[in-house]
């Protein structure tokens, strides 16, 4: 193996066997400043809309051709798959699904019979961690986003390797959790998720151009997610957490967006990805459970997707949709959900007719109790995320039995407004909330109302906003910080002395603030890279001594000293990939494994001593658990996230009870429910 | 304390059956909010330096019953804003020369809104008022032709050079077309050609006097005040302490006041003098079977308003300073949310909401009584709304009340249409 | 190991109430007379408020006074230390916004604050549309940290 070094300490490594053509390609082709998009029925003056905007006046959306037929009547499912996070297609009609649990890309035909895999896990070469990007060249090529590397690997289509680079960091060159990408003849763009820009590489490696920074001016990107390029070379960049896309010509310059949160149409809901195909862009609208398919320009031309309701519905309705490719000859598409560990293969519908959609108004019921994956626990409260409408729910947790006393915030960019709540910390002492904004890179500090004990009712605002800290600023006060992306605050947890621990996921980094938000230290140091692939969670011991660190890419649970200096494992063969840690005084430690549904009980020794659960819909079975939280009572409670509930046991694995969305509750009752049996 | 302590009328027709209150107390709070309705100020607008000015409101009379400012000669503002039912047309949804998507808004007491159109995609009267000589769907016409029409008569050219001072003649039809506008919200696919043939100075003088016409409209619409309903005179007498006066007040109305302050909370909305906050909000009134088009209301209301070159903070603007529209920003909580309506003279401009799908004001009160049929929340749901669960004499209470803020009292002399021959076609 | 106590943490896990209430500190007494219909005592025309932490003293007046619903307003905003009863520099800054939390909406407008001189600010666009009760959020930002002091009006 060559191993050659490239400037700013980015690393790229190539295989001798399978080497890259010879041939130069020569790079930089001057375009024309402005693509050329498709023309479209606006008048020559109107103004593309600014982010947020949508004409009043239906006759002036551009509407599709009368022989254009609509992607979205549903055909098949690919089933079994384990958190695919991209899809791509190449000519022949194959599909590439990145397969983040099983560190590989899978490739069917089109109608969706396993061919090859690509990858196996690992670090090496020809190896992947977490792939969240996969993009086919003309030539057949596979390019990955080899995100849990932190790099680009790329396979010929036989999938034997060919060469890779990137390697953790922020210096041109490097990446941090890259994920979706593009491939043309000549360039490779993607979306450096980690670092919230674009990087344009050419096809050996070199860095040929990159924009964005955080920020949600134009030009700005909050985690870009996604990006594609049109036939005109100009970029579409799918901009998460502005809950947007930017468009940019082939220089990366003159930002034009469209977007803004909500559920109407030319509004997104944290999407996750991008397709663009014939002059439009399909765009996994994941919180939405749609995809919506627009002009080059925005605004909305369809949409497709009847949101799921009945648990792991499918059939043509969609659930967290997050990844989406079209066949290059447009005559089908293929939508993932990793959340349900499958993609759905949708055909062209018959001529003039649009496929079935859900009415723009969101009207699921359970609009509530879409719980993230992260609670805070404190006393009879517990605190968790909503997913799709940005919000923090109170419950009182009544021995399982929970009832929701107050909502905290809403959707927006200022403070105590949230854009994905990710980290909460609750303590009944001081009366304060803690919420980690991921959107925002913000700590928000509530103070809490709390009835006396005995007492029940709805508290409409049971939280009031004390201060918040936000990370960008820190970031240009602390010498520490000022080389590294701004923190998002994924997980959050405070000592008994107050002191916060902020685990960033996606940096791979932990923060310690002291109780007056100064910056106590941040580890592991910029030029040692994060020791874990895909940390999920953080807990601390209830004597204040220890970290624990879960690393869903590993298969593993670290513990640290408050420092950071490594000091025990814990790991078991069934332990797939841990969404969640507990532990009690003792030493024992409660873990959560999102693959398997079981939780899993070792001592402070790291003997494995019992575990428990399923995959399923029953009681005492999990689908996709995750936080996990000791109660003051010494039960466990468990957000089982990927049925939208929680579940209580005992610390024994005896199952108490659960609280959460009707229809998954319901479905536990009646001892599981099938999409068959229900009308 | 001062409780309004009022004795039952001997009245059948307003004593409703179900309803044993014989004496209707106000505290004084229901008292103080009962005050905040009534009276109504006087008319301003600093951003039309002659809205006060008789012969501009004159003028902008003859022009608002003048069918010449349409296409085909044959539509005029009148036609939709028909005086004599109480300045709409009612119906469900506007028809002009094509149908629209909602339905005709009341002239009474249009002068006190902020925001104009069920969207606020004005926030002058006088800019509104030139959306509809411009839209395909209204009076069809162009700016150019309405300015040629100012020019051409005898009568309006000199009423015009009395209010604003001398007018060039337009009668070189070259430099003038006779008409033609540039694409604008009111008309997104208008032909340009000929008005950006036109050189910017000459444009910008055809702008000027389309401004002027529709100042000169705001002038004659901002006297279409309803000042003195019986709900006003109860007020004044109330302030007044004459329980005399109080008496002649319905004894149902009284009740369906109480209410209106209090349990049934409308006037959180309907606030003020002008029974409106002048704000946008979500009733999740379910659009007609027949308006499938998802319609964004505000959200695309505002970001038309602020894109408009009449609006109150452009050139045209005799106050181009200290705008709300300069400080007001979009969301997309604005998504679906229409124009709170003032509810004076409410009982005359049936049928209710912004696609007229409520018939009769029981409708309404029902519709709020109920929230039967109402869209589901969502994300971004009016929270304030939740079912009255009224009984049948609150709702018909209520209507009484809404009914006493009829008043359509004014100067016949105002609201007929002019018997000038140039209308009389 | 044992952790080191940093300065002022156990203080910071106190609450103090950073929220004030209609009629705080009123600078003129209630109006004896008897007016018909009875009339609430007038508000006081300068408000002080503090963040909960008790970092940094508030004062404001509106214009025009009292702040009625549907009535576009500015504010004069005087922001200090506590600690020191000096006015913020420049190291601070100040926004204002408006909620109705009850109803989960702020204001239609985004007031634009001013600065006129060592923690000296105008901010002018204010508009509570609606009756009922508002909450005004002074939130003064200093570095990375924004702290909040919050006035509760209840309007007509």
């Amino acid at each position: 193996m060559r191993f050659i070094l490239k400037g700013g300490g980015a690393v790229r490594r190539e295989s001798v066997v399978g080497a890259v053509s010879a041939l130069a390609v020569f790079l930089c082709l001057v375009r024309p400043a402005i693509a050329q998009e498709e023309p479209t029925s606006r008048p020559a003056t109107a103004q593309v809309n600014p982010v947020g905007t949508a004409t009043s006046a239906p006759t002036t959306r551009p509407t599709a051709a009368p022989a254009e037929r609509k992607l979205g009547a549903y055909h098949a499912t690919i089933s079994g798959l384990l958190d695919p996070g991209a899809v791509a297609i190449d000519d022949k009609g194959r599909i590439y699904v990145a397969e983040s649990g099983r560190h590989r890309v899978s490739v069917f035909d089109k109608k969706g019979k396993p061919v090859r895999t690509i990858g196996r896990k690992g670090s090496g070469d020809g190896e992947l961690f977490c792939p969240a990007g996969v993009a086919i060249s003309t030539n057949g090529d596979v390019f990955v986003s080899d995100s849990g590397n932190h790099r680009i690997v790329v396979f010929d289509r036989k999938g034997q390797f060919r060469l890779s680079w990137g390697g953790y960091g922020s210096e041109l060159g490097r990446l941090i959790h890259p994920m979706g990408l593009s491939v043309s003849d000549t360039r490779v763009s993607v979306a450096d998720a980690g670092n919230d820009r674009i990087q344009v590489f050419d096809r050996r490696g070199d860095v040929l151009r990159h924009f964005g920074e955080w920020g949600a001016n134009p030009g700005q990107f909050r985690r870009p997610v996604d990006v594609d390029i049109s036939r005109g070379a100009s970029f579409h960049v799918l901009d998460r957490d502005n809950n947007r896309v930017q468009a940019f010509d082939p220089l990366g310059k003159n930002p034009r967006a469209w977007g803004g949160w909500g559920p109407f149409p030319d509004m997104l809901g944290a999407p996750l990805g991008i397709c663009l195909r014939e002059y439009r862009l399909y765009v996994a609208d994941t919180a939405n459970h749609r995809v919506q398919v627009a002009s080059l320009n925005g605004p909305a031309v369809f949409q497709w997707g009847v949101h799921a309701f009945m648990p792991r519905e499918g059939n043509g309705k969609l659930h967290f949709p997050n990844a989406i490719a079209v066949a290059p000859d447009g005559t089908f598409a293929v939508v993932c959900e990793g959340f349900e560990n499958r993609c759905q293969i949708f055909g062209l519908m018959p001529p003039g007719e649009s496929p079935p959609t859900s009415p723009f108004v969101q009207n699921d019921p359970s609009g509530q109790s879409h719980f993230g994956p992260s609670a805070g626990l404190s006393g009879n409260l517990v605190a968790l995320t909503e997913e799709e409408i940005d919000q923090v729910s109170i419950h009182n947790l009544l021995d399982g039995a929970a009832v929701r006393i107050s909502m905290v915030g809403q959707h927006g960019v200022r403070p105590g407004q949230f854009v994905r709540p990710s980290g909460l910390d609750l303590d009944v002492k001081s009366s304060t909330l803690v919420v980690g904004d991921a959107g925002n890179r913000r700590l928000h500090i509530f103070s809490l109302k709390q009835d006396p004990p005995g007492q029940l009712r709805f508290i409409p605002q049971m939280a009031q906003l004390i201060k918040t800290l936000d990370f960008e600023s820190l970031r240009r006060t602390t010498p520490e910080l000022q080389k590294r992306p701004v923190i998002e605050p994924t997980v959050v947890r405070r000592d008994e002395l107050g002191s916060l621990f902020v685990l960033d996921a996606i940096q791979g980094v932990v923060v310690v603030l002291s109780n007056d938000f100064k910056v106590l230290r941040v580890w592991p140091e910029a030029s040692v890279g994060p020791p874990w692939i895909r940390p999920t969670d953080l807990a601390l011991d209830p004597s204040g001594e220890t970290v624990y660190i879960c690393d869903g890419g590993r298969g593993t649970v670290r513990s640290y000293s408050l420092e950071g200096r490594p000091r025990d494992q814990w790991t078991a063969p069934e332990l797939k990939s841990p969404g969640g840690v507990a532990v009690k005084s003792d030493g024992t430690l409660f873990v959560s494994d999102e693959f398997s549904g079981r939780i899993f009980k070792f001592d402070a020794n790291g003997a494995l001593l019992k575990s428990w659960g399923a995959e399923g819909l029953g009681a005492g079975q999990l689908y996709r658990p995750r936080g996990i939280m000791l109660t003051d009572a010494g039960h466990l409670l468990v957000v089982d996230y990927g049925n939208h509930r929680c579940q209580l046991f005992t610390v024994d694995g005896k199952f108490l009870n659960m609280f959460g969305a009707p229809y998954f509750v319901r479905a536990a009752r009646s001892g599981g429910l099938d999409a068959k049996n229900v009308e | 304390m001062f409780g309004a302590a009022c004795r039952p009328r001997e009245d059948a027709a307003t004593s409703s059956p179900t309803s044993a209150v014989v004496e209707v107390e106000f505290t004084p709070q229901e008292i103080r909010r009962i005050r905040s309705h009534s009276p109504l100020p006087p008319v301003k607008d600093p951003t039309n330096r002659i809205v006060d000015n008789e012969l501009a409101a004159q003028l902008g009379r003859l022009l608002f019953f003048d069918k010449r400012l349409s296409s085909n000669g044959q539509l005029s503002c009148a036609t939709c804003h028909e005086p004599a039912r109480a300045f709409t047309d009612g119906r469900p949804i506007a028809e002009g020369l094509q149908p629209g998507r909602r339905h005709t808004p009341s002239l009474w007491n249009v002068a006190y809104n902020r925001w104009y159109f069920w969207d606020g995609r004005a926030d002058s009267l006088w800019a509104q008022a030139l959306h509809p000589i411009e839209s395909p769907a209204e009076l069809g016409s162009s700016r150019l032709a309405a300015a040629h029409l100012v020019d051409g008569d005898k009568d309006y050219r000199g009423m015009y050079e009395r209010v604003f001072g001398e007018m060039p003649s337009l009668a070189d039809r070259r430099r003038f077309p006779a008409e033609g506008k540039p694409v604008t919200a009111a008309d997104p696919d208008a032909d340009e050609a000929g008005w950006r043939a036109m050189s910017e100075s000459d444009q910008e003088l055809v702008n000027t006097i389309f401004v002027n016409i529709g100042k000169t409209l705001a002038a004659f619409e901002s006297r279409l005040v309803s000042r003195r309903s019986p709900f006003d005179r109860f007020v004044e007498a109330l302030a007044d302490g004459d329980a005399e006066e109080m008496r002649a007040y319905p004894i149902a109305a009284r009740r369906g006041l109480k209410l209106f302050v209090g349990k049934a909370n409308c006037r959180s909305c309907h606030t003020g003098p002008n029974f409106t906050d002048g704000e946008f909000h979500d009733t999740r009134i379910p659009p007609r079977a027949d308006q499938t088009a998802p319609d964004p209301g505000r959200f695309a209301g505002l970001d038309e308003a602020r894109r408009d070159p009449f609006n109150a903070m452009g050139k045209f603007s005799d106050r181009p300073s200290d705008t709300i529209i300069e400080y007001t920003i979009n969301n997309p909580e604005n998504w679906g949310r229409f124009k709170t309506p003032t509810l004076r003279n409410v009982a005359r401009t049936a049928p209710y909401m912004h696609q007229g799908q409520l018939a009769t004001l029981t409708d309404v009160v029902n519709y709020y009584s109920t929230l039967e049929q109402a869209l589901p929340p969502g994300h971004h749901a009016e929270t304030i709304l939740q079912p009255l669960h009224l009984s049948e004499g609150e709702i018909s209470d209520l209507v009484a009340f809404l009914e006493s803020l009829t008043d359509e009292s004014i100067d016949p002399a105002w609201i007929g249409p002019p018997d000038t021959p140039a209308t009389s076609r | 190991m044992r952790r080191m106590w940093s300065s002022g943490g156990a203080a910071a896990l106190l609450i103090v109430a950073g929220c004030s209430q209609p009629g705080d500190r009123p600078a003129t007494q209630p109006s004896a007379s008897s007016v018909k219909p009875a009339d609430p005592p007038p508000a006081a025309e300068s408000i002080q408020l503090a963040d909960t932490d008790n970092i940094f003293q508030i004062t404001f007046k509106s214009d025009p006074f009292p702040i009625e619903a549907g009535k576009p307003f500015s504010l004069r905003v005087d922001v200090a230390r506590r600690a020191t009863h000096s006015p913020i520099g420049d190291e601070a800054a100040l926004n204002v916004d408006a909620a109705m939390p009850e109803h989960r909406h702020g204001m239609n407008t985004q007031p634009r604050v001013t600065r006129l001189g060592p923690g000296q600010f105008e901010v002018k666009g204010m508009l509570l549309h609606m009756s009922g009760r508002w909450e005004m959020y002074f939130d003064v930002v200093e570095g990375a940290m924004t702290r909040r002091a919050t006035h509760v009006l209840e309007l007509e």
